[in-house]
């Protein structure tokens, strides 16, 4: 008889073992995920600061951080505004719904390029065609909490957890190439505060972005929009990827 | 005594299981009853024609989803002219999620993970953030959308980037990019619609002669190598003077002094003077750019040395390389890693990811900084491994 209970508990614990292996999906975290994605899916306009690390392999000395500052201005449906300040460089993006504009402090030179009249289909095109990186544009696409179920096969809530002071929800989304932990708040408009992503297959290196100076709704001039090309700046040509 | 233990590790290894087996279901239950929580659902701009992936491969049951269903069009109905003007049109959510993306999906309800996997990581990368979705099925229908002019004029407020007043002669590969402004070029009769058949087959970079010192730049499935760091500076065509011509002027004659030039294997005749190569075209002649293996008996004053390797030297003038040779000076393509001092008129600027490089012909040129002084170094591009 006891040979019997040492073989069903240790068939048990197999299965148990096995099952937890296999994919999650939590129904609070994507409650919370599907909760934030309405939030900002209602908003007109919005701004925000986005501090960054990034893990880069350095041929001599591994990996290295590399850290730079976003200031994001958004208005829907066809209007943006980037400042990126730091270690990849200080650089401006300007989208006024039919045009974007790149612009190069560090050399006062500027590219313009032909733009969708909408934010995500710019930021697929652009991203696409030119490598132009958006912070944080994954939560902006109105197909998020979609895109992380057919894209990821477990979605956790970790539980509320304080970061920087704020109680927060965290949730962890993981496939086999990545990992990636997001901090919403657990106030009434569930921002996200700070999202983690571990590269598994890259020597574990880590993006890390933290969000900040949250603005809802604000009114932000159009002018914001438009680029004026500094005095003495050049017009250069940008090539496309996968095109030369 | 025994038997009752035994009974009892029975019992509470069967409760155990069963509320684990609970715990499971009432997931389950958990997440019909919020609904998905999002329930955004609202209606897109109607000038998007962004669509989800279609890897997705949820399917909802029959009776959630025209509950779902029902919901999500009440919502768009009285959300409709809200999510116009929002950022993103509004909240998706799929009305074909299934119950079985929240519980314990199996492996084949999961996309490959393989697929998720290129597909996550590219996206995490190219858009700095985790929702790693496939962007391919995005961008493949969110191009070619474009405002009309009036919009333009309603949104610019007078203050925007005016290509339309710009030349608009760009190259194909160039997106609303105008080259009339741009590079200080002289306003010599470049014309690019005179049909000019120039055999650039042996228009190319020599390998470098040594290994470079540090990975390449990668862009676009392209390697972009040189023995120098990136040390922007603009772009300033060096002047040789009145003589010179960049390449695609059209002038109608040229010098006495004018000599032909027999090329091997060319399908037509050039005329060289004063370091500048010239080809019939029309009731004129076109400039064009030195072709490989011409050999010319003398080159102008302004002629530089160039170092391609300890043993090596190159002549430079105005863009083109030439080698000595018994009968004079041929003309060579430039080798990868050569320094230059000067470019000349008829060079770009252009951007490649976070690098700015000078195009002159087909070549690369890298700014760079040599002795405290601003310089040029060849390009090296080879296509990535993964491409070839």
């Amino acid at each position: 008889m006891m040979k019997k209970i040492v073989l069903f508990l240790t068939g048990l614990t197999i299965c148990m073992s096995a099952w937890t292996q296999e994919p999650r999906v939590d129904t609070v975290a994507v409650m919370i995920i599907d909760r934030m994605a309405t939030v900002i899916g209602e908003l007109n306009s919005c701004s925000f600061t986005l501090n960054t690390t990034m893990d880069v392999n350095d041929p001599d000395f591994g990996l290295i951080k590399r850290t730079w500052t976003d200031e994001v201005y958004l208005v829907g449906p066809d209007k943006m505004h980037l400042q990126t300040h730091g270690d990849k460089g200080n650089r401006g993006f300007w989208y006024n719904g039919w045009q974007a504009v790149t612009y190069s402090f560090d050399e006062n030179n500027f590219a313009t390029i032909e733009a969708p009249d909408n934010l995500i289909a710019m930021i697929d095109t652009i991203n696409h065609h030119y490598g132009i990186e958006f912070p944080a544009a994954d939560f902006f696409y109105p197909t998020f909490t979609d895109d992380l179920l057919a894209n990821f096969d477990t979605i956790v809530f970790l539980g509320k957890k304080k970061l920087n002071g704020r109680e927060c929800f965290h949730i962890l989304v993981s496939n086999q190439a990545i990992s990636v932990q997001m901090w919403f708040t657990g106030d009434a408009f569930t921002l996200p505060q700070q999202f983690v992503i571990r590269y598994k297959n890259e020597e574990n290196r880590q993006y890390e972005a933290t969000f900040s100076n949250w603005q809802l709704n604000p009114e932000i001039p159009a002018a914001v929009f438009e680029f004026t090309p500094p005095p003495a700046a050049r017009e250069v040509s940008i090539l496309p990827r996968y095109k030369r | 005594m025994k038997t009752k233990i035994h009974t009892h590790i029975i019992k509470s290894a069967w409760l155990l299981f069963a509320m684990v087996l609970l715990c499971s279901m009432a997931a389950e239950a958990q997440r019909f009853s919020g609904g998905g929580g999002g329930g955004g659902g609202m209606s897109r701009p109607s000038s998007s024609s962004y669509s989800r992936p279609s890897s997705s491969s949820y399917s909802r049951p029959s009776s959630s989803s025209q509950s779902r269903s029902y919901s999500s069009q009440n919502r768009q109905a009285t959300t409709q002219n809200r999510s116009s003007n929002t950022i993103n049109g509004g909240n998706q959510s799929s009305a074909s999620r299934d119950k079985a993306a929240t519980k314990n999906t199996s492996a084949s309800q999961t996309p490959a993970a393989t697929d998720r996997a290129g597909t996550s990581t590219s996206r995490a990368d190219k858009a700095s953030a985790g929702g790693s979705v496939s962007t391919a099925d995005r961008s493949g229908t969110s191009a070619g959308t474009k405002a009309s002019s009036a919009d333009r004029t309603k949104t610019s407020g007078g203050n925007q980037v005016s290509t339309g007043a710009r030349n608009t002669a760009s190259s194909s590969d160039r997106t609303n990019v105008s080259t009339g402004d741009r590079n200080n070029i002289s306003n010599k009769n470049i014309d690019n619609s005179r049909d000019i058949n120039i055999d650039q087959d042996n228009y190319y970079v020599r390998p470098p002669v040594a290994p470079y010192p540090r990975p390449p730049y990668a862009y676009g499935g392209y390697h972009y190598s040189s023995y120098h760091p990136y040390a922007y500076h603009p772009y300033h065509p060096y002047s040789y003077g009145p003589y010179y011509n960049p390449w695609g002027v059209f002038v109608a004659t040229i010098a006495v002094t004018a000599v032909v030039v027999s090329v091997a294997n060319a399908n037509q005749q050039y005329y060289y003077d004063q370091g500048v190569y010239y080809v019939s075209s029309g009731d004129g002649y076109t400039v064009v750019q030195a072709p490989a293996g011409a050999t010319v008996t003398t080159l102008p004053p302004e002629t530089q040395t160039v170092v391609v390797n300890e043993t090596t030297n190159n002549y430079y003038y105005g863009g083109t390389y030439y080698e000595k040779t018994e009968d004079g000076y041929t003309v060579v393509p430039p080798t990868a890693g050569t320094i230059v001092p000067n470019l000349p008129e008829g060079g770009e600027e252009v951007k490649i990811g976070d690098v700015t490089y000078v195009k002159f012909g087909n070549t690369y040129y890298q700014p760079v900084k040599v002795e405290g002084k601003d310089m040029y170094e060849v390009v090296n591009v080879e296509a990535a491994e993964a491409e070839k």
